[in-house]
C-alpha cells in the first residue's frame, strides 16, 4: 500500500488554514454511503455509530449522523450521510453526491446484482464529483453470510484494482471491519484534503501533483 | 297457580330452570302439572303458527325485496363500472394535458371548470404576493407559471460545521423551489422577512439529521455547495417539513419524467416517418404537401376520445366525414393519407366490439335500459354492414326482456289470472319487440323476427302447459286459460304477425289429452253413480237452492222448471243430472276448445260418455230409473244434438247414429226449441 503510507507521512496533522475558527469543532470529514436497497448500508452506519446491529430492513431516504471519533491520535468529527439505496430518480443523488468527500460504495456479497450495481454508482460519483481520485472504498457486506456467497472474492477484488480504490469485505452483523471502512476512509479523505491544502498552496493542479508525488516515492 | 301467559316468556332476563322450579312449586299434584305443560304446549304451538304466518304474509315482500335488491345491485355495480372507467379516461386525459401543455388543465375541466380554475389561479397569485409584501427584496414569485406555496414555517438555522445556532429563518416550499429569509430584527412597515437564498428543487437534497450531537431534531437541505441546517421546535415540524419536501420532490420527478416521455413520444415519430415507403416515395417529388386541418390530422386522437365518452354517434360521424375528406381531390393523394386510413380502420374495429358488447346481454345489458338503449350501438352496426349480428343481439337482448317480464308475473290466485297475465306480458313484450325491431333494422331482416317470435311463443307454451293441463285443473278452467291465451293472441296479429296457428298447434297434443282424460274421467265415475243410485227425486231443500239448481241447468240449455215437484224437489235422480251436467259441459266446453282438427276426438269422446250411459240403463227395469232414461234420451239427447250443430254447422254423426240406435227421432229443430235452449253462452 504505497499510497498509504506516502499519506500518513506526508501528512502528520491538518493544514493551518483549514479551520476557519480558532475555538472550532475538530475537522469534519463527510462520508457518503451508496449502494442498492439492502445491501446494509444502514446496518454499517448504525453498527459503526452506536455498535448496534438492527435486524429489520427498513428503507432508508437520507439519514445523516455525526460523530466524534480519533484518528490516528487526533479527534476529527465524521458525518455520514446514509442514503436510499431505492432512489430511482439519478438527478436527485447527484445532489447528495456532491456533498460528500469520500464515499462507501457497499454491495451485498450474497446479491450479484448489488455488485453489479457498484459500476453505476461509481460511474455517477465520478461525474458529479469529476475528480478520478475521490477517497472511495468498494465494501463487500454480509460476509457473515460466506454460505450464500454469490459474487466472489476474486470479482470484487478485479473491480477495485481496474479502479485502483482498496476492497474490504463488512460484516454490519459481526462488527467484522466496520470500524476499518469507515477509519480507512477518513484517512483517505484527510490525505486528499492535505494533498488539496498543498497544491493550492504550492498552486499545482491535483493531478499532476499526485503523479509527480507518487513517481517520487 | 300461576298463569301461562306470553309477558313471562318475553322477559329479557327469563331463565327456564327458574321458571319449571316456580310452577313445580305451586302446583299441587302431577295434574295440574300436566295441565300447565299442556297450556304451554299450546302456547309453544301457537307461537310457532304465528311465525309461520308472518313469514307467509311477508313472503311475497321477501322476495320482492330480495329481487330488488339483486337488481339495484346489478345497477350499482354497472354504475362503479361506469365511474371507474370514466376515472381513467379522466386521469388519461389529464396526464394528456401533463404531456401536451404543462399549465394547461385537462381539456375537459377547462370546459366544465374554467370559473373553478380562474378562482383557483386568483387564490395562488393572491397567496404569493402576500408573501412577497412579506419579505424584503424578494425575488418575483409570479415568474414561475405554476408555482405553489406547499409549506413555511419558522426554523432555527445551525451552523453546519459547529452545531451552534444560527439565526432565526422563515422558510418558504414552493413546489419547484425554497426560499430562505431570515427575521428582521427591528421591523418597520410591513416587511417581516429579509430575502436570503432561493434554491430549485431539482438541485436540493434533503437529509433526516438523526444524530448531530446536542443539535435535536434537525434536518439538513443539501444545495451545492451550500449546505444548510435548521432545527425545528418539535419532531412534528420536522416530520412535516421532510414529507413536505418529499412531496416537492415527487412532484418534481413526476414533472421530470413526463417530460421525458413526452421528449420519447416526440422522438418517435419520426423514424416511423422514414420508414413508411409511402412516404418516401411520394414526398421526393413535391416536397410541400399542404399541412392536413388539425381536426384532421388529430381524428385518431379525437377518436380515441369520442370512444371513451362514448358519444358512438358522434365517433362514427367524425370517422365517415375524415373518410370522405380523404377522397376529395385535395387530400386524395396526401402522404398521411394511407397512415391515418389505416388508424380509423383500427378504431373502427374497436367501436364495433364495443358496440357489440354493449349489446350483448350476457355481457353487461341491463333490462333497466329498456330496449330503446339498443337503439344507437344498432344503428351504427347496420351502417357497418353488421346488421346480422346486431340483430342476433337485438333478439337474444329480447329473449332476456321477455323471460324477464313472464318471470315477473306471480303465481297467486287461480292459475286463469295467472296465465292471463302472463299472456298478456308476454304478447306485450313481443309487441314492443316488434316495434323496435321494425323501427331498427330492414325489411328483409323480418323473417328472422317471426322465427323468433313462434321459438319464444313455444317456449312460453311448454311452460303454461305444464303448469295448466294437470288432472287437478277443472276443463272449464283450461278454456279460460287456453282462451286468454287466443284472444292475446289475435290482438296480436293487429301487429300483422299472426302467430295463432303456432299457439293452437302447441296446444293440439295437450288439448286431446285433456279431453279424453275427462271422458275416462266421466265414465268411471258414471258407472259407480249409476249402480248407487236410489232412483228417487232428489231434495234441494230449499226454495233458494231450487232456483240456483235451475239457473245452473239454464246455463247448460236444460229448462227444468217443470220437473220441479213439492217446492224443492226435482223430479230427476241424481245420478240423470249429474250425467246431463257433465256431458253437456264436455260438449259445451270441448267445442270451445278444439280447433277444427280435433273435432274426431271431441265427437269420440261425447259419444262414448253417451253410449256407456245408455248401455247402463239396459236392463234396469225401476220405473224411476225408465223414467230417468227416457230424460236422458227425450232431453239431453236433443238439446245436444242441436247445439252441437248450431255451434260448427253439421251434425255430430256419431252421436245421431247413437240416438237412431235407440230410437231417438232426430228431427229438424223446431224455432220455438233454438229459442229454448239457446242461451248467450252459445253464441
Ligand atoms: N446477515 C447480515 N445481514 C445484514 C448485514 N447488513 C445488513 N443486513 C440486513 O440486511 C437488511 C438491509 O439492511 P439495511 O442496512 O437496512 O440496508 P440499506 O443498504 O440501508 O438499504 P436502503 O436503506 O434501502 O438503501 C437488514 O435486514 C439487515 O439486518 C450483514 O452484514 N449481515
Ligand atoms: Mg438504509
Amino acid at each position: 500500500m504505497p499510497r498509504l503510507f506516502c499519506c500518513s507521512c506526508l501528512v502528520p496533522r491538518p493544514a493551518p488554514g483549514m479551520s476557519k475558527k480558532p475555538a472550532a469543532q475538530p475537522t469534519l470529514h463527510k462520508v457518503i454511503m451508496v449502494g442498492s436497497g439492502g445491501v446494509g448500508k444502514s446496518a454499517l452506519t448504525l453498527q459503526f455509530m452506536y455498535d448496534e446491529f438492527v435486524e429489520d430492513y427498513e428503507p432508508t431516504k437520507a439519514d445523516s449522523y455525526r460523530k466524534k471519533v480519533v484518528l490516528d491520535g487526533e479527534e476529527v468529527q465524521i458525518d455520514i450521510l446514509d442514503t436510499a439505496g431505492q432512489e430511482d430518480y439519478a438527478a436527485i443523488r447527484d445532489n447528495y453526491f456532491r456533498s460528500g468527500e469520500g464515499f462507501l460504495c457497499v454491495f451485498s456479497i450474497t446479491e450479484p446484482e448489488s455488485f453489479d450495481a457498484t459500476q453505476e454508482f461509481r460511474e455517477q460519483i465520478l461525474r458529479v464529483k469529476n475528480d478520478e481520485n475521490i477517497p472511495f472504498l468498494l465494501v463487500g457486506n454480509k460476509s457473515d453470510l460466506a454460505d450464500k456467497r454469490r459474487v466472489p472474492l476474486d470479482a470484487c477484488r478485479e473491480r477495485a484494482a481496474h479502479w485502483q480504490v482498496p476492497y474490504v469485505e463488512t460484516s454490519a452483523k459481526t462488527r467484522d471491519n466496520v470500524d476499518k471502512v469507515f477509519f480507512d476512509l477518513m484517512r483517505e479523505i484527510r490525505s486528499r484534503k492535505s494533498d488539496d491544502s498543498r497544491a493550492t498552496n504550492g498552486d499545482v493542479k491535483r493531478k499532476k501533483r499526485r503523479i509527480i508525488k507518487c513517481a517520487i516515492l | 297457580m300461576s298463569e301461562v301467559n306470553m309477558e313471562k316468556f318475553a322477559v329479557p332476563d327469563f331463565v327456564p330452570e327458574r321458571y319449571v322450579k316456580e310452577l313445580a312449586k305451586s302446583c299441587v299434584g302431577g295434574e295440574e302439572l300436566q295441565q300447565q305443560k299442556e297450556k304451554i304446549q299450546s302456547l309453544a304451538d301457537e307461537t310457532a303458527s304465528a311465525l309461520k304466518k308472518n313469514v307467509y304474509e311477508n313472503y311475497m315482500q321477501f322476495i320482492e325485496t330480495a329481487t330488488e335488491i339483486s337488481h339495484l345491485e346489478a345497477e350499482m355495480y354497472k354504475l362503479s363500472h361506469l365511474l371507474s372507467e370514466q376515472r381513467s379516461v379522466l386521469t388519461t386525459l389529464s396526464h394528456a394535458s401533463i404531456l401536451g401543455n404543462e399549465n394547461a388543465l385537462s381539456r375537459e375541466s377547462l370546459e366544465n371548470h374554467d370559473m373553478e380554475a380562474e378562482r383557483v389561479e386568483e387564490q395562488r397569485k393572491n397567496k404569493l404576493n402576500i408573501i412577497m409584501e412579506k419579505v424584503d427584496s424578494c425575488i418575483n414569485l409570479l415568474d414561475v407559471p405554476d408555482r405553489n406555496l406547499l409549506h413555511e414555517g419558522d426554523l432555527l438555522e445551525i451552523d453546519a460545521e459547529e452545531n451552534t445556532a444560527l439565526q432565526r429563518m422563515h422558510v418558504y416550499l414552493f413546489n419547484d423551489s425554497v426560499m430562505l429569509t431570515s427575521w428582521i430584527s427591528n421591523r418597520r412597515g410591513p416587511m417581516r422577512y429579509k430575502f436570503q437564498a432561493s434554491y430549485p428543487i431539482s438541485t436540493l437534497a434533503v437529509v433526516n439529521v438523526r444524530d448531530l450531537g446536542t443539535v435535536k431534531q434537525a434536518f439538513k437541505v443539501l444545495a451545492f455547495p451550500d449546505t444548510r441546517v435548521f432545527q425545528c421546535n418539535s419532531f412534528a415540524i420536522k416530520k412535516d417539513w421532510l414529507d413536505k419536501f418529499e412531496v416537492a420532490k415527487k412532484m418534481y420527478i413526476e414533472k421530470e419524467n413526463s417530460k421525458q416521455k413526452k421528449k420519447e413520444s416526440q422522438e418517435k415519430p419520426k423514424p416511423e416517418m422514414l420508414e413508411s415507403p409511402s412516404l418516401s416515395v411520394e414526398e421526393m417529388p413535391s416536397p410541400q404537401v399542404p399541412p392536413l386541418p388539425e381536426w384532421l390530422a388529430d381524428v385518431t386522437e379525437e377518436l380515441d376520445v369520442l370512444i371513451v365518452e362514448r358519444h358512438f354517434q358522434k365517433t362514427y360521424e367524425l370517422m365517415v366525414t375524415a373518410q370522405k375528406t380523404f377522397n376529395t381531390d385535395e387530400y386524395k393523394t396526401h402522404p398521411q393519407k394511407p397512415d391515418i386510413l389505416k388508424k380509423i380502420e383500427q378504431k373502427q374495429k374497436v367501436l364495433m366490439e364495443i358496440l357489440l358488447k354493449e349489446l350483448d346481454v350476457t355481457h353487461n345489458w341491463s333490462p333497466r335500459g329498456g330496449l330503446q338503449s339498443t337503439r344507437q350501438p344498432i344503428l351504427i352496426l347496420n351502417k357497418f354492414n353488421m346488421t346480422s349480428q346486431a340483430c342476433e343481439l337485438f333478439l337474444a337482448i329480447c329473449s332476456h326482456t321477455v323471460k324477464v317480464h313472464v318471470k315477473g308475473v306471480q303465481l297467486e290466485g287461480s292459475i286463469n289470472t295467472y296465465v292471463k297475465q302472463v299472456g298478456e306480458v308476454f304478447f306485450c313484450s313481443l309487441s314492443d319487440a316488434l316495434t323496435e325491431f321494425i323501427a331498427l333494422f330492414p325489411k328483409n331482416k323480418i323473417s328472422a323476427f317471426v322465427v323468433w317470435a313462434s321459438m319464444q311463443l313455444r317456449m312460453l307454451m311448454s311452460q303454461i302447459i305444464k303448469q295448466v293441463f294437470t288432472p287437478q285443473c277443472a276443463l272449464d278452467s283450461v278454456l279460460d286459460c287456453v282462451q286468454s291465451l287466443r284472444d292475446q293472441c289475435t290482438l296480436f296479429c293487429e301487429f300483422g304477425l299472426d302467430l295463432r296457428f303456432q299457439l293452437n298447434s302447441c296446444l293440439r297434443t295437450p288439448i286431446i289429452k285433456a279431453l279424453r282424460e275427462y271422458k275416462e274421467k266421466i265414465v268411471d265415475s258414471m258407472k259407480t253413480k249409476v249402480s248407487e243410485d236410489k232412483w228417487t227425486p232428489v231434495n234441494m231443500h230449499t226454495k233458494a237452492g231450487v232456483n240456483k239448481f235451475l239457473t245452473q241447468m239454464e246455463s247448460l240449455g236444460l229448462i227444468l222448471a217443470k220437473y220441479i215437484i213439492n217446492e224443492t224437489w226435482v223430479d230427476l235422480s241424481s245420478s240423470t243430472i249429474w250425467f246431463a251436467q257433465s256431458v253437456i259441459t264436455i260438449q259445451k266446453v270441448g267445442l270451445d276448445l278444439v280447433t277444427k282438427d280435433m273435432m274426431d276426438v271431441l265427437d269420440e269422446c261425447i259419444h262414448a260418455i253417451f253410449n256407456s250411459r245408455l248401455m247402463l240403463s239396459l236392463g234396469n227395469d225401476s220405473s224411476y230409473a225408465q223414467k230417468n232414461f227416457k230424460f236422458i234420451l227425450d232431453t239431453v239427447m236433443p238439446l245436444m244434438l242441436r247445439c252441437y250443430k248450431e255451434s260448427v254447422g253439421y251434425d255430430n254423426e256419431k252421436l245421431v247414429a247413437l240416438a237412431k240406435k235407440f230410437g231417438v227421432s232426430v228431427a229438424p229443430p223446431k224455432k220455438s226449441n233454438i229459442t229454448k235452449y239457446t242461451s248467450n253462452e252459445y253464441l
